[in-house]
């Protein structure tokens, strides 16, 4: 009961299988006046848009540079970096996702998938890509689950 | 998670009885080694040898259980419920439960993309909420948002129109927390000018639980 629930609020660490993505500012070292630099590095959005997915595509944990994404994560991007579980983190970002790993690269690779990132990869080189896929281990969450204002409803004279 | 002071007493009386039985194993080699052909002296002092770590060992594990057992009477070990209270508490902020509080309710009649709820639950989850539904679907950690403009998913259900989220926590922070300037409800004003917003605190929201199971990979 206990073991379960630690499971599934991601405080403890887990082992499986996987895949890796690296995303990371692009490789173009000099840019043209004409360039926007907001189009050559990544954006907290993308890191969103990336976990969503995978969410989607039947993650079962998945971590960003060392963060546990769990039920409070937040991607939120102050100044240069982003927070991530009030942790500030910056590229290059390893994304790992236990699941399946056919599935999980499948979702990635579908053409309607992540249209916006991939266009910024090819037009201006940034970089997204799986690394790896295999055995992965995903860190456990080290911050808060402490509840303060909410509590758990009676359950009688529940409506359904 | 610091693991409680029992299991700490437990995992090193485990440690000890395993050491033991390696001890034991040891002898058992030991013993058949030496009687095929060692002296008749070597196998005493092997014996004697192992006979007073042994001892020592015995000891050990007697000091160790004795702490365990003191640790177990100490005050504040409770331990059951201890575990029942961080089970209720998990069970919270997991989702798997139907939980009541403070918090806001925002209600958007417009025909949003998937991207847009996504990126206000972001913003509801920085306000510091405890727990969110959206369009009735609790929250969980892997939660995807996905569908098309105007027919969005949450949870892989298809959220009906106006969306509306509910969110548990301090009324007043996620209130203005989400109101600021430049934030998510101003930016989608502007984007969606038609868009009737409506965000209310209140004083007890009721949330429902996640129903379906949650894929999970078990812990190591």
């Amino acid at each position: 009961m206990l073991a379960e629930q630690r499971a599934l609020a991601g405080t403890v660490a887990v082992d499986g299988t996987g895949v890796e993505i690296l995303l990371d500012d692009s490789t173009v070292q000099q840019l043209l006046p004409s360039d926007d630099p907001d189009n050559y590095i990544v954006h907290e959005f993308q890191i969103r848009d990336i976990v969503n997915l995978l969410w989607g595509a039947g993650a079962s944990a998945i971590s960003v540079n060392g963060e546990r994404f769990v039920n409070s994560t937040s991607v939120y991007c102050v100044g240069s970096t982003i927070l991530i579980n009030d942790t500030r983190t910056s590229p290059p970002y390893h994304i790992l996702a236990i699941g399946d790993t056919a599935g999980l690269q499948r979702a990635l690779d579908d053409g309607n998938s992540l249209r916006d990132l991939k266009t910024r990869s090819q037009v201006y080189g940034l970089v997204l890509k799986v690394v790896q896929a295999g055995p992965l281990t995903i860190p456990a969450f080290d911050g808060s689950v402490e509840m303060k204002h909410t509590d758990i409803a009676a359950t009688t004279g529940q409506p359904g | 998670m610091k693991p409680r002071r029992s299991q700490i007493g437990l995992a090193i009386v485990c440690l000890l009885f395993g050491m033991a039985l390696m001890m034991q194993l040891r002898t058992q080699n030991r013993l058949r080694q030496a009687t095929s052909g060692d002296s008749s002296t070597d196998l005493a002092s092997i014996a004697g040898d192992l006979y007073d770590s042994n001892t020592t060992l015995r000891q050990e594990v007697d000091q160790l259980l004795g702490q365990q057992v003191a640790y177990d009477r100490s005050p504040g070990s409770d331990k059951q419920v201890q575990v029942q209270q961080e089970v209720q508490d998990l069970e919270t902020f997991n989702g798997v439960v139907p939980v009541t509080g403070p918090g806001v309710e925002l209600t958007i009649d417009a025909a949003l993309r998937p991207v847009d709820v996504q990126d206000l639950l972001n913003e509801i989850r920085n306000a510091g909420a405890e727990a969110i539904s959206i369009g009735g679907q609790r929250v969980v950690y892997n939660t995807a948002v996905a569908g098309g403009p105007g027919r969005v998913t949450v949870n892989g259900v298809t959220v009906s129109m106006p969306v509306v989220f509910e969110a548990i926590g301090a009324p007043d922070v996620l209130d203005r927390a989400l109101d600021r300037k430049g934030g998510m409800l101003s930016y989608l004003r502007t984007s969606y000018p038609h868009a009737q917003v409506i965000l209310a605190e209140h004083n007890s929201l009721l949330l429902p639980a996640f129903t379906s199971s949650l894929p999970l990979k078990a812990a190591d």
